[in-house]
Order: structure tokens, then C-alpha cells, then sequence
């Protein structure tokens, strides 16, 4: 058989011209946005002491966990009532080791001024490996919420102390990582939830795909300008982690036992929600280039996935797509929690709105999100209500995969279930481009507005602080105490001039970890009623609830 | 089969022009008749070039008659015909205005359109082929077959992803477009074989890039390739390379001189990827002895090599099909060509030519060789040959920089379809189109990169234009019904769709995406009857998402069992996928990291 030499052009345009002919390329473009926005942000974290920079440690060799660093997750460690940051980050290639403080993943704490103080090196989390992403929850309900780790071939718990300090009690646990053969496996994403209502938080791991440094295949052509990324097709999927909290500081893996033995996927960001109101707490799971999964919890402690008959495993026009970032939220108001999920360019996002009988359909095209997603690289993502309308917006941290493809993130303002990109009038300085990943989110100046945190390869971190016009707001802390303290898995019904539902969960976008308080903006109400379905099945009312201010509020010990 | 008419046109409008300004001189009375030839002949081109074609018809007709071996009225009404659609009829008159004058290339290229029209691909590419060997520096001449050749590569591209083996054959394709000794290729091989494990040489083509990649399951792999392919060359030029890199050299030669004996040409080939002074101190015998000092030297060129070849040995069986399985390609390639309804034959002649880098020969014995339906290796020699054609008389005229409309076709037929490079075909689209405005094969190229650019409002105008001049351009319509599906406009992408599946129903890219947007517009019976078909006939479906579609079709129609079948099957091919990576990753991957020398 002839070899490709004597071609004239190279290789790798041979390649594009044999495999592609189908793959578009389109240019970014900046239409479909409005010029004035009631949405304002502006990039505080260069003066505000957050010097974080997401390092991937790469060196053009294109290994394949290059690109996908940078979960973020929003944590109270020191228990006062204000956002603190915690920053996952990469390591040195191909040890995969943190062999210097620039790899180092760090926390913040919040100065509540404004201001942040990295206090790493003495809380001691700054993590060894190449980290993903970061998942918060108080999982031994203590009152003080702890960090799970997750990244390529071993994941950490910390256990929070409460003075300062974390204790890694991953091994004690048993929560590093490992498949049943004891095989390390790559997390991108994790999420604490009380899968079986018992009080305690459990924990849902989202695993890649089989990849180590010295297999990891080479892609594009041999020189470094036209190496690429290998597409996620070359690698084996994984399955997923369920590890059920026993209480007792240790975890048992039962995936299997709750019926997801089969289950793989390349697996990336998790979110959670009762997607049919039978008061256990479901989860969805984005897949690169591998259908969705939609995991129902049944109760009995089985979990069900369900993606394909549910609707959610492809997108809504019947293919898989680069799924990044999720959040599970209802962004039509109409009580039930949406998915959104985020892909690569040309991909356009999907909007699957939940139907209410058990299934969803595709609301991308009739939401106006689909032609406003298409130019844009999606990752991390999440609903919230930056301009306190109501209605939940989205927003996206974005950026592409190589170098040469920096983008700068987008907002898509909700106006009654119809989304429009008010990116360009977001700010002056919103416009820049990066390899945006990974995004949470928290109201950390605490004035009622919800604010942004986004890390980029190579780049500082954004902490995109919401300036737009004030509104009435309310932002409620809650506790558990039949439920898991973290109150993960909670409804709450707040109603006013309309009716919002939010759902306590903080495992939103890609890898990352919001903050548990939960918002809801109130636009011109000065006073609401409050309906809150805590997770153990009690039922709390509040009326006629201020606007504009910050409750903490515990779960009544009796219904 | 689209074709560059603004270019072509501008030709013959000087060559008219020309004809006219000798020909339409004020008539004596002695030449009446003349006159009268001269009056219809220039009413028809005048209609011709309105595009009243059916008009122009009878004109020429009466003009044959007073004229019949007259090379214009031919030639006109050959292109005239064509343009009606009645392509037979054309061919006649198109050989005729050849035959009237054999150096002028324009009766070629019409007449490779109209046989590529009627499927007679073959013929086609001969008449291509033969508007290029008539007028050498003729640009028009070059577009066309550049042209042609690309519409094949993409239609066998398209037509290889319907099935599983041609799936299998296109990553195969995609393999040799890798470096030889890369891991990329390696696992292209690797998954090719995974999908078609008979496809014929796939097992040899995987030990050779195992070996050359350092594969650590060479060795499994090539004991797997001697029990499928024992008399595949490629094999014996591994198991060469093998026992070289044990120091063996008494039995590396002896392979390479029992490949030499076959092929000649197939051991030159060898040496273009054999790992440099791999070779033995000492000189072995025969070819082999070439072959180590030239891959010793520095300075090997395998032109010297292949000239310094001795002639193959003659067998004592030497049928085409004894020839064609102990791969005697220069042998084979000698036999007097096979009776028109040999296609086993042409394959095997194909192929022959194809393997001595010969793809002008090749091309012609492929598509006489193609069954219906295509074999899948039938398609991968075509797409091979086709690639290599289009991009080397593409490079020729890229690199001539010539700044004419036929130039700028080319570059932008490169760029769109050879490299992916959208934005630049679109650069010389447009510029192809300012020198030819209202050129509806310009338009529909236009458009079909904007759309690739991400210009859907500019792709959309231009497809639109271009099917208002010629409501039956194929890819305008396909940009059109893209841009809709793209948008999730169902009921929009619905007409083209339909008008495709009419034109090409051998598409079954169409035949998905028609299903899909009848899904979508709760057309459920027709969506089923699209897509159940299209999946029986084995469209490739690895993920297992058309499956799930169809599922989803069956279910809304009630039909339950089926729904689940279909689900079940989905799933199934969504676990296998992901399956065959574990079972992949199982073995332990080739090393990559010396791949950087």
C-alpha cells in the first residue's frame, strides 16, 4: 500500500480533508447582543489580593489533561457569614505531581472588606496532584463545611478543623478515587448530596476517561505548531463514584450496589436537583462526546439512569455533543428544574426544559439560547440572577481548547424564559479573552448581588463583581438538622409578585462549587412568603419575609 | 457533478467571438446558405447565453442541418443538451465536436460532465483526463478535472461513512495520512481493523505501524497478520523489519528479496519508512542489497532505488487474479485491459496502479471496477487516487499564482473541501465571483463556505441566488437545508431535504438527516421510514445516537417493542463504544515519546 508521501500538501490537511469534510469552523462573531445592559460586572480580583493562576504546565507536548483544570468552589471554612474562595490547580507534566508553590491549589479568605488573604500553606489544602475540581459540603455535620478534591489518579477529603486548618482524611475515608479493581481514575467533577435522605452527605464522583502521561497518544502532527489535543474518542470512558457517607468519617463505594455497575460515561460537570418532585435527589451528569446521564434516584437506595428516556442524552437534536458545564435549575419559572449544559463551539448549548412528566424537551432554539451559544466555548456555567429580575440568567466562562482559541465569557439575560447576550455591555473589561474554565458563584461583597469567580489557563483569576443596578433581593442561609446540615437537596418556594424555586445545591457548572446560600432577586417585592421543603420531608412557611436581607435559618426539629 | 460554467463560458465567448469576427462578414448572394447557418448559429448562442437553452434547441438543429460537420453548432448543442438535462443525447454531439477537432479540450470537459451525469464515472475521468492531455496549459482544462476529482473524493467519503466496513476504510484512509511511525496512526489502524477485521491488508498495514511505531502488541499483531494475510507484501516487509531489528539479516533479506521478486515497487516503498541504517555490515544479496545501502546512505533517494530495481520475476501462473493476490503489481498493471464487464478485473488492474503510485490509470480501472453497491475497498483505493489527483494539480496551480476566476475556483475548492480552511475558500470564492458575477456554481461554492465560516445569513443569500439560476444545484441545496437543521428550523430544512433524497437517494446522510427533521415536525411515519432503513442498511451508528432517535420516533408511534429494540440497541452500541476503548486500553499503548526525532 502507498504511504501519503509523495502528497503534496501535509499530512495533517491530508488527515482534515480524509476524517472531516463535515467539520465547520465558523468564526466568532459578536451579534444578538443588546447595547445597554442591565447587567454590570467588573473584574475586582487584581486589587482585591486574589493572585491566582491556574497553571497547567503546558509545554506543547498536548497532553490531554492540559485542558481541563480549573474547578473552583465557594466555601465559609472559617464559619463567619462571608464567601471564602478555594482554587483548584494543575501540576508538573507528566509527574503529575505539585513540585512548587505555582501549582499549589489555594484558599482565599474573605477579608470582608473586599479584600482577600491567601491562607494556604496554613490551612493546609494546597493539594499534590494535578486537581479539577473542588466540591464543598459538611459532610460529617459538624457546622463546618469541608473540601473534596478531585483530580487525574487521586482525589482528597479535607476535613475542616475549624480553626484555620483541614486534615486530609482521604484514606480513612476511603474516598481517593479508585474503581472497584483499584485502578486511579481521572475526576473532573464532584457533588455532595444526601442520595438517601439519611441525613448525611454522600458523594457522586464524575470520572474522564483512562489516561495516563505515558499513553497518552500523540495528535495532529509531529512538530509542536500542528500538535492537537486528542479528541476524547481515543480514550476509554469510566464508570462513576457513589460513596455512601457510614457516619462514622469513612465512605463505602456502593455505584454498584445502587445499580450503576454499567454505568460509563466521560463524565465532566455535575448537577443536581429532584427533577420530579418525589423528594429524592436526583443528578445529571454532562459527557463529553458520550450520551448524558441522568441519574433517578428511586429510593431504596437504587439509582436508575435514565438520560435516554428522559430525553437528556443527546441533545435535542439527537447527537452527543462536547458537554462541559451543568446546572439544573428552573429557568422558566414554572417550578421544575431545567438542565443547561454547555459544549464547544458550533455545538450550541442545550436547554432541556423539564416537562413535569418525568421527561425533558429541547427549549435551545425556542429560548433563543441556540444561535446566542453557537460561536462560544463553553465550560463552567450557572444559573443565577445577576440583575435581580427573577429570572435566572446564565452565565458561561468560555474559551476554547487550544491556545489560539481565547474567548471572553458570556451572559445571557433571562427576560420571561427568552434569553438575549448582554455579554458586550456587561463592563468595559469584560470583553477579554482567556481559556476560561472553571466558574462559581457567591454574593462574596455580600450587597446582594451575585458575583462571579472564573479561572483561565495560564491566566490570573477574574472575580467579576456585579455592579448593576440594585434590586430587592433576599438571600437565605440554611441549616439542617434531620436534613444534612448543609441543607443540599432543599426546595425552596418563595413567593411574591411571582413565584421562584430554587433548589440548595452547589455543585453547578463545570468542576466547580458554589456557594449554598441561596438567592433569590426580587425586583420591585418588598415582601415575600417563603415555603421551604427540607429533604428529611419537613415543611417550613415563612411569610411575609423583608426583602433585602440575609436570614439564617434552621430546620424545625418537628414538621 | 458540478463544473466551473462562468469559466468555461468566458472561454467560449472568446472562442465565439473570435469565430464570429472571421465567419459574419457582410454575405455575397453566393453565400446565402452561409449567412443563413451564420444568422441561426448566432440567434442560438445569443439564446445560449441567456441560458434559454430549451430555445436555443431548435435553432441548432436547423443549423446541423445546413451544416453538420460544423464544430460549433456540435459543440453548442452538446452543451445545450447537457444544460437540459438530456445528457445522453449530448454525449453524441460532444463526441462529435471532439472528433471534429481533437486538440480543442472544451467537447472534453462537457463531455466528462455528461458522463459523470450519467454515472459512467470512468468515462468521465478519461474525457477529463483527456482535456488535460490536449491542451496541457490549458487553466480550464485543469479546473475540471480538479473539480471532478474532489466531487468523487466527496462523494466516496460520504458514501464510506454509511457502512461500517467503509467506515472502516475511511479511517484506514485517515491513517496513512499520519507519519509512519506515529502512535495516531497506529490507533486509526487499530480502529479500522476493529470495525472490519476482513478488510483485505488491514492486518499488515497494523504490524507494519505497530512495528515502526514500537507498539508493544507488535508482535501479536503480526502473528495475527500471518494467519490472515501470508502473502501480503506489506506483512513480509514487517516481518523483515522485524528480524532486521533482531540482527537477522539473512532472513530480512531473504524477505525483502522475496518482495522484490513480487513488487519491486513495494520494496522501494519499504524503504521509505525502514528506520534509517538499519542495515546489516555486511552486503546480503540480491535487491536487499540495494535496498540496505540505500537506507544506509544519507543520501538514499528511492527514485535511484526504484530505477536501480530489477524486473519482477515471472510466475509460472500469471492469470489476472493469481497476479492480484501475490500482489504482482507491475506485472498486473502489464495485462491488456480487462473486457467492460470485468469489474472484479478492473479492481484488481485498479489497484495495481494505484499501489505503483500511478492514480491517472487508476482512477478510470476503479470506477470501471465499482459494484453497485460499492465495495467498500473499491471506494478506499478511489478516495486515495482521487485525493492525491485533486491536490497535486491543485498545488500546481497554487503555486502558479494566478489570479483568474478558474484559479481562484481551485484555491477556494482546496480550501474548502482538501483543507477545512472555510474563511480562505470564501476569500476565493468571492474573488472568483467579482470576475464572474451570477455564476451559480460560484454562488453555491460561496455559500457553502460561508456557511462553513459561520456566515449563515451571507450563506443563505448565496445558496438562495444560486438555486434561482439553476433551481437544481445540488450543494446549494444542501447548504440551504444545513443552515436550517443548523438552526432547528426542521420544517425549513424539510424541502431540500426532500429534493436531495429524490436526486441522490444513495445518500444516506440525506436519508438520516431527512429522518431527523421529519421527527422533529411529528412526521413520525416518514421519519421511521427514513431512518429504519437507512440504519438496516447498516449506517454507521457507534454511539448509538440515530438508534435512540429512531426510538424515540417509534414510541410517539406507539409502537412500544419496537421502541424499546431500538433503545436497547442504542444502548448497546453506546456500551460497546466505550467497551471496545477498555478493551483497547487493555493493551498496552505504543510508547509515543520517541516520536519527536
Amino acid at each position: 500500500m502507498k504511504t501519503a508521501k509523495p502528497l503534496s500538501w501535509t499530512r495533517r490537511e491530508f488527515a482534515r480533508l480524509l476524517g472531516a469534510g463535515l467539520l465547520f469552523a465558523p468564526r466568532w462573531g459578536w451579534s444578538a447582543t443588546t447595547p445597554e445592559s442591565p447587567i454590570l460586572l467588573r473584574n475586582t480580583a487584581p486589587a482585591c489580593g486574589l493572585d491566582f493562576v491556574l497553571r497547567n504546565d503546558a509545554a506543547g507536548r498536548k497532553y490531554q489533561v492540559e485542558t481541563l483544570p480549573g474547578g473552583l468552589a465557594v466555601i465559609d471554612f472559617d464559619n463567619d457569614g462571608w464567601p471564602d474562595l478555594y482554587c483548584t490547580n494543575g501540576a508538573a507534566l507528566p509527574s503529575l505531581k505539585k513540585t512548587g508553590p505555582q501549582f499549589y491549589n489555594r484558599l482565599y479568605r474573605n477579608n470582608r472588606d473586599g479584600t482577600f488573604t491567601d491562607v494556604t500553606e496554613k490551612a493546609g489544602v494546597q493539594g499534590q496532584g494535578y486537581d479539577m475540581g473542588a466540591a464543598v459540603g459538611d459532610f460529617d455535620n459538624d457546622g463546618l463545611e469541608d473540601i473534596y478534591v478531585v483530580g487525574v489518579h487521586g482525589n482528597t477529603l479535607y476535613r475542616n478543623n475549624g480553626n484555620g486548618t483541614f486534615t486530609d482524611i482521604t484514606q480513612k475515608a476511603g474516598v481517593g478515587g479508585t474503581d472497584a479493581r483499584g485502578n486511579k481514575l481521572w475526576a473532573v467533577a464532584a457533588a455532595w448530596l444526601d442520595y438517601d435522605n439519611d441525613g448525611k452527605l454522600d458523594l457522586l464522583v464524575s470520572n474522564y476517561c483512562d489516561w495516563s502521561p505515558g499513553t497518552d497518544p500523540v495528535c495532529g502532527g509531529l512538530n509542536g505548531a500542528s500538535r492537537t489535543y486528542c479528541h476524547p474518542d481515543m480514550y476509554r470512558a469510566e464508570p462513576l463514584l457513589l460513596y455512601h457517607n457510614n457516619g462514622d468519617g469513612t465512605f463505602t463505594e456502593i455505584s454498584r450496589e445502587a445499580g450503576l455497575k454499567d454505568v460509563l460515561g466521560k463524565g465532566m460537570g455535575i448537577a443536581v436537583a429532584d427533577f420530579d418532585g418525589d423528594g429524592r435527589l436526583d443528578a445529571f451528569i454532562a459527557n463529553d462526546n458520550d450520551r448524558n446521564l441522568l441519574l433517578h434516584n428511586r429510593g431504596g437506595g437504587k439509582i436508575e439512569e435514565i438520560g435516554m428516556m428522559a430525553g437528556v442524552a443527546y441533545n435535542g437534536d439527537g447527537r452527543q455533543i462536547s458537554g462541559m458545564g451543568a446546572d439544573f435549575a428552573d429557568f422558566d419559572g414554572d417550578g421544575l428544574p431545567d438542565i443547561v449544559m454547555t459544549g464547544l463551539r458550533n455545538e450550541t448549548y442545550e436547554l432541556f426544559r423539564n416537562r413535569g412528566d418525568g421527561s425533558f424537551e429541547d427549549a435551545s432554539a425556542s429560548s433563543g439560547l441556540l444561535p446566542l451559544s453557537r460561536p462560544w466555548s463553553g465550560w463552567s456555567c450557572g444559573f443565577v440572577d445577576l440583575d435581580n429580575d427573577g429570572w435566572l440568567d446564565l452565565f458561561v466562562a468560555s474559551g476554547g481548547l487550544e491556545d489560539n482559541e481565547p474567548q471572553p465569557n458570556r451572559i445571557f439575560r433571562n427576560q420571561k424564559g427568552r434569553f438575549t447576550d448582554v455579554s458586550e455591555a456587561a463592563g468595559a473589561d469584560f470583553a477579554i479573552a482567556r481559556l476560561h474554565r472553571g466558574a462559581a458563584f457567591a454574593d462574596f461583597n455580600r450587597d446582594g448581588r451575585i458575583d462571579v469567580a472564573v479561572t483561565s489557563l495560564h491566566q490570573p483569576i477574574e472575580l467579576w463583581t456585579n455592579q448593576s443596578s440594585p434590586r430587592n433581593w433576599l438571600q437565605l442561609k440554611l441549616t439542617g438538622t434531620r436534613s444534612n446540615r448543609s441543607a443540599i437537596g432543599a426546595r425552596v418556594i418563595c413567593r411574591g409578585s411571582r413565584t421562584q424555586t430554587r433548589f440548595v445545591a452547589n455543585s453547578v457548572g463545570y468542576a466547580s462549587s458554589s456557594d449554598l446560600t441561596v438567592h433569590f432577586g426580587l425586583a420591585d417585592d418588598r415582601k415575600v412568603t417563603l415555603e421551604i421543603h427540607w429533604p428529611s420531608g419537613v415543611l417550613q412557611m415563612l411569610d411575609d419575609v423583608p426583602s433585602n436581607q440575609r436570614l439564617s435559618i434552621e430546620e424545625p426539629s418537628r414538621p | 457533478m458540478t463544473r466551473a460554467n462562468g469559466v468555461r463560458r468566458s472561454a467560449w465567448i472568446i472562442t465565439f467571438l473570435m469565430f464570429a469576427a472571421v465567419f459574419c462578414v457582410p454575405a455575397s448572394p453566393a453565400q446565402t446558405a452561409s449567412a443563413n447557418f451564420d444568422r441561426l448559429l448566432k440567434q442560438a448562442f445569443s439564446l445560449h447565453r441567456q441560458g434559454q437553452y430549451h430555445e436555443a434547441l431548435p435553432v441548432l438543429r436547423q443549423a446541423l442541418k445546413l451544416q453538420p460537420g460544423d464544430y460549433f453548432v456540435n459543440l453548442l448543442l452538446g452543451i445545450d443538451l447537457l444544460r437540459t438535462g438530456r445528457r445522453e443525447e449530448a454525449i453524441a454531439f460532444l463526441r462529435q465536436a471532439s472528433q471534429l477537432r481533437p486538440k480543442e479540450e472544451f467537447p472534453y470537459e462537457y463531455l466528462g460532465e455528461a458522463q459523470a451525469g450519467l454515472g459512467r464515472f470512468a468515462e468521465a475521468a478519461e474525457s477529463y483526463a483527456q482535456a488535460v492531455k490536449v491542451a496541457p496549459g490549458s487553466q480550464h482544462a485543469t479546473v475540471t478535472m480538479v473539480d471532478f476529482s474532489l466531487a468523487r473524493f466527496a462523494e466516496m467519503a460520504g458514501r464510506m461513512r454509511s457502512s461500517n466496513p467503509g467506515l472502516a476504510a475511511a479511517y484506514r484512509l485517515e491513517a496513512m495520512a499520519h507519519p509512519s511511525t506515529s502512535g495516531a496512526r497506529y490507533q486509526l489502524f487499530q480502529r479500522a481493523a476493529a470495525l472490519d477485521e476482513n478488510a483485505p491488508g488491514i492486518w499488515s498495514d497494523l504490524a507494519w505501524s505497530a512495528l515502526l511505531s514500537g507498539a508493544a502488541d507488535a508482535g501479536d499483531i503480526l502473528q495475527q497478520a500471518t494467519i490472515k494475510e501470508p502473502e501480503n507484501l506489506r506483512l513480509w516487509t514487517t516481518e523483515a523489519l522485524l528480524a532486521a531489528k533482531h540482527s537477522d539479516w539473512q532472513a530480512a533479506a531473504a524477505k525483502l528479496n522475496a518482495v522484490a521478486q513480487r513488487s519491486p515497487a513495494m520494496l522501494v516503498e519499504a524503504a521509505e519508512d525502514w528506520p534509517s541504517g538499519l542495515a546489516p555490515a555486511q552486503e546480503a544479496g540480491g535487491p536487499a542489497h540495494l535496498f540496505f545501502r540505500c537506507v544506509k546512505s544519507a543520501a538514499c533517494s528511492t527514485d535511484n532505488l526504484r530505477r536501480q530495481m530489477p524486473a519482477p520475476a515471472r510466475p509460472a501462473r500469471s492469470s489476472p487474479g493469481e497476479l492480484f493476490a501475490e500482489q504482482r503489481w507491475e506485472l498486473l498493471s502489464t495485462l491488456p485491459a480487462p473486457a467492460l464487464h470485468q469489474p472484479v478485473a478492473w479492481f484488481q488492474r485498479g489497484v495495481a496502479f494505484a499501489q505503483l503510485g500511478n492514480c491517472g490509470r487508476a482512477i478510470p480501472a476503479l470506477e470501471r471496477g465499482l459494484g453497485d453497491p460499492p465495495a467498500a475497498e473499491n471506494m478506499f483505493w478511489l478516495s486515495y487516487c482521487y485525493a492525491r489527483q485533486a491536490g497535486a494539480v491543485a498545488d500546481g496551480m497554487q503555486q502558479s499564482g494566478d489570479d483568474e476566476a478558474a484559479a481562484h475556483m481551485v484555491r477556494g475548492d482546496v480550501l474548502l473541501r482538501l483543507r477545512s480552511d472555510q474563511e480562505g475558500a470564501v476569500k476565493e470564492y468571492q474573488a472568483a465571483l467579482a470576475a464572474h458575477p451570477g455564476d451559480p456554481a460560484i454562488l453555491e461554492r460561496l455559500a457553502e463556505a460561508q456557511f462553513g465560516a459561520g456566515q449563515s445569513d451571507a450563506a443563505r443569500q448565496n445558496a438562495q441566488a444560486a438555486l434561482r439560476l439553476d433551481p437544481l444545484r445540488p450543494s446549494a441545496m444542501r447548504t440551504l437545508a444545513n443552515i436550517a437543521l443548523q438552526d432547528r428550523d426542521y420544517a425549513a430544512a424539510l424541502p431540500y431535504l426532500q429534493k436531495l433524497a429524490e436526486r441522490t437517494p444513495q445518500d444516506l446522510s440525506v436519508r438520516v438527516d431527512l429522518g431527523r427533521a421529519y421527527a422533529q415536525t411529528n412526521s413520525l411515519e416518514a421519519a421511521w421510514q427514513n431512518l429504519g432503513p437507512v440504519l438496516q442498511q447498516g449506517y454507521p451508528d457507534e454511539k448509538g445516537a440515530l438508534h435512540y432517535l429512531l426510538g424515540t420516533v417509534l414510541r410517539r408511534l406507539g409502537k412500544t417493542s419496537e421502541a424499546e429494540q431500538a433503545f436497547a440497541t442504542s444502548r448497546e452500541l453506546a456500551a460497546a463504544f466505550q467497551r471496545r476503548s477498555h478493551q483497547n486500553s487493555q493493551d498496552p499503548p505504543p510508547p509515543h515519546e520517541n516520536e519527536n526525532r
